[in-house]
């Protein structure tokens, strides 16, 4: 697990008193002091390097594309067929040195590992240029990336896998409207045993957390985007929540010990999710229209129908069996988890009247609100507790817009949160103040 | 652990190999037929989109694309089709029938089917685009609407390679700079 730096810092604060107390020698604080500051340093160096070397690489090649660009149009077809194959021999010899001599150094392996993919898709594209070459972006784009995906587990390269997942984002983009879409998923899953080596190895490490950060953004638009023709297009807000739940209910799993913020995206991006797609169920207008496609009859279609049902099916499934897995009632994973549920209900309900998934949801965004409250407040944490006041504060600021109260009003209102806001904060400071005091 | 550096250098050396042999077998292909296939030439009417990936072009729309269906034969969209081709007194090529597999002589090209409407068939060639320098594709489509233009097409065994693009009988490039304003 990656060593903090407030662990650190407060080590640094005990030691004096582990010595004053006889527990261990002043040599012991000396050398202790010294490992941790020095193996904390080593680390920090390495992700730095990492990040400037990739960023060299990209550089380097962008360069090297538009100095041969200034001067392609003279040169004869032979010379350019030459230089388009060298970039990429060149990527290639630079790549292999760096796994024979310094394969033990993630600078030099993420490198040339990004270098080489950007190069196999310049050569691709030079001589697709070069021999006016027909095809559609699609085929060009899955050529490339299955060209480039062997890097991510011959060099170990993280980026590599990040580059790759977003270029198949752009495929997917490209051909939304082709019955193919669906294989968006299929074209993810050689990256696979990548996730679950590092899961297992170090799932706190910076670089395969932005991945997990990468994938889990990507699936967003990649969800709609893949399920365009799904037969219920009614359904899509429930695959989301499904989605949303499943990632919520899956980061204690996964990050159990995270120790920052930023090293929980299950978390945060299944909690933001959620509370997104409640508020847009919490107003008519989406309601209005899934009301309007349920009485539509079902547009099946062969290969998407069974993609489309196997996706809004297994977040479902993937949802129930995480809560049935709780080892005992855990009330703030249940609130997060029923999201799917209830949007389910509302499905089932809103042709009886609309009032009743508006009045669901609404609920739902109060008991979310008021839940991260009460856990913050219980854990000492003012950062949970102004979540849940800036959703309880939303949640009545876009009621008081969809009112016809008058300007006066709202004005009176908003100032009334305000306050409400700043109160609540000064009076949980200070009674956390008396609380530690206390002890 | 220096076997596992062996390993991976040995499963790299056959990524290399793959990586090479897809660029190089577009290159081996298409060399063949510009030095040994015949030339033709085909009259063509440009748009100009953009590829994001490949950089400018100018989209080429054939004149001649398309056919009597031969309503024996029962083909469809998307299917690949030879089309047998002849000159006209200009010299431009024209296509004159179809057969579903590849002939064993004569002058062909292999096409898709683009589209069926009644009795006529619509053809797509195999050289939609021309790539060029990503300020001149715009000037060149301004070119072409008030001018004639074609196109020249190295073709072996049906497979076609689009060798330069015409502007009144002159090679774009040369056109442009002629007309620089």
């Amino acid at each position: 697990m990656e060593k903090k730096q407030k662990h650190i810092d407060w080590l640094e604060q005990e030691l004096p008193n582990w010595v004053r107390r006889g527990l261990i020698t002043s040599e012991n604080a000396t050398t202790l002091k010294s490992h941790y500051r020095n193996s904390d340093g080593t680390e920090k160096r390495d992700h730095l390097l990492v990040i400037f070397s990739s960023l060299g690489a990209v550089l380097v090649g962008v360069g090297i594309i538009l100095l041969l660009a200034y001067n392609w149009r003279e040169m004869p077809r032979s010379t350019r067929t030459i230089l388009s194959m060298g970039l990429l021999c060149g990527a290639q010899g630079l790549a292999g040195w760096a796994l024979w001599k310094k394969y033990n150094n993630p600078g030099w392996r993420e490198g040339t590992s990004v270098f080489l993919t950007l190069a196999i898709g310049a050569s691709l594209a030079l001589i697709a240029q070069t021999y006016h070459i027909p095809g559609q972006l699609n085929t060009f784009l899955l050529t490339w990336m299955f060209l480039a995906l062997p890097l991510v587990y011959i060099m170990g390269s993280v980026l590599t896998a990040n580059l790759y997942m977003l270029g198949n984002l752009v495929w997917l983009i490209d051909s939304v409207e082709s019955p193919n879409a669906c294989l968006y998923w299929l074209y993810l899953m050689p990256l696979i045993p990548f996730f679950l080596h590092w899961k297992a190895k170090d799932p706190y490490k910076p670089a395969f957390i932005l991945s997990l950060w990468v994938l889990l953004f990507l699936f967003i638009p990649a969800l709609g985007m893949s399920l365009a023709d799904s037969f219920l297009p009614s359904f899509l807000p429930l695959v989301y929540l499904g989605f949303f739940s499943t990632l919520y209910l899956l980061d204690p799993y996964i990050h159990a010990q995270a120790s920052e913020s930023w090293q929980r995206p299950f978390h945060w991006i299944g909690s933001t999710g959620i509370v997104v797609l409640s508020f847009i169920l919490s107003t008519d207008w989406l309601w209005d229209e899934i009301s309007r496609q349920i009485s539509l009859p079902p547009d099946i279609g062969n290969f998407h129908l069974i993609v489309d049902g196997l996706l809004t099916g297994g977040f479902f499934m993937a949802t129930l069996l995480l809560l049935l897995r709780l080892k005992r009632p855990h009330y703030p994973l249940l609130l997060w988890g029923i999201a799917p549920i209830l949007g389910l209900l509302g499905q089932y309900t809103v042709s009886l009247n609309i009032i009743i998934p508006l009045l669901i949801f609404n609920i739902y965004i109060i008991s979310i609100g008021s839940s991260q409250i009460m856990e913050g407040i219980r854990n000492q944490r003012q950062g949970t507790v102004n979540n849940g006041l800036f959703i309880l504060s939303l949640l009545i600021f876009l009621r008081f817009i969809d009112s016809d109260l008058g300007l006066i009003a709202r004005g009176i209102a908003f100032v009334f949160i305000g306050c409400c806001f700043l109160i609540t904060n000064l009076w949980i400071i200070k009674s956390w103040r008396i609380k530690n005091n206390e002890e | 652990m220096k076997n596992k550096n062996h390993i991976l250098l040995g499963l790299f050396l056959i990524l290399v190999l793959i990586q090479l042999a897809i660029p190089l077998s577009m290159i081996a292909k298409r060399e063949q037929v510009l030095k040994t296939g015949q030339i033709f030439k085909f009259i063509t009417e440009p748009v100009d989109p953009y590829d994001v990936f490949r950089g400018r072009y100018v989209a080429l729309q054939i004149q001649k694309n398309r056919l009597k269906n031969p309503l024996s034969l029962g083909l469809k969209p998307q299917q690949n089709v030879y089309v047998h081709l002849k000159t006209d007194v200009q010299g431009f090529a024209y296509p004159t029938y179809l057969e579903r597999t590849s002939p064993l002589k004569g002058d062909y090209i292999k096409v898709t089917i683009a589209d069926i409407t009644g009795d006529d068939i619509l053809l797509k060639y195999p050289f939609d685009r021309y790539y060029m320098e990503e300020k001149m594709a715009p000037r060149a489509e301004d070119a072409y609407r008030s001018q004639n233009a074609y196109v020249t097409v190295r073709i072996l065994n049906g497979e076609a390679v689009l060798e330069n693009l015409f502007i009144e009988k002159t090679p774009i490039y040369e056109y442009l700079l002629k007309h620089q304003k």
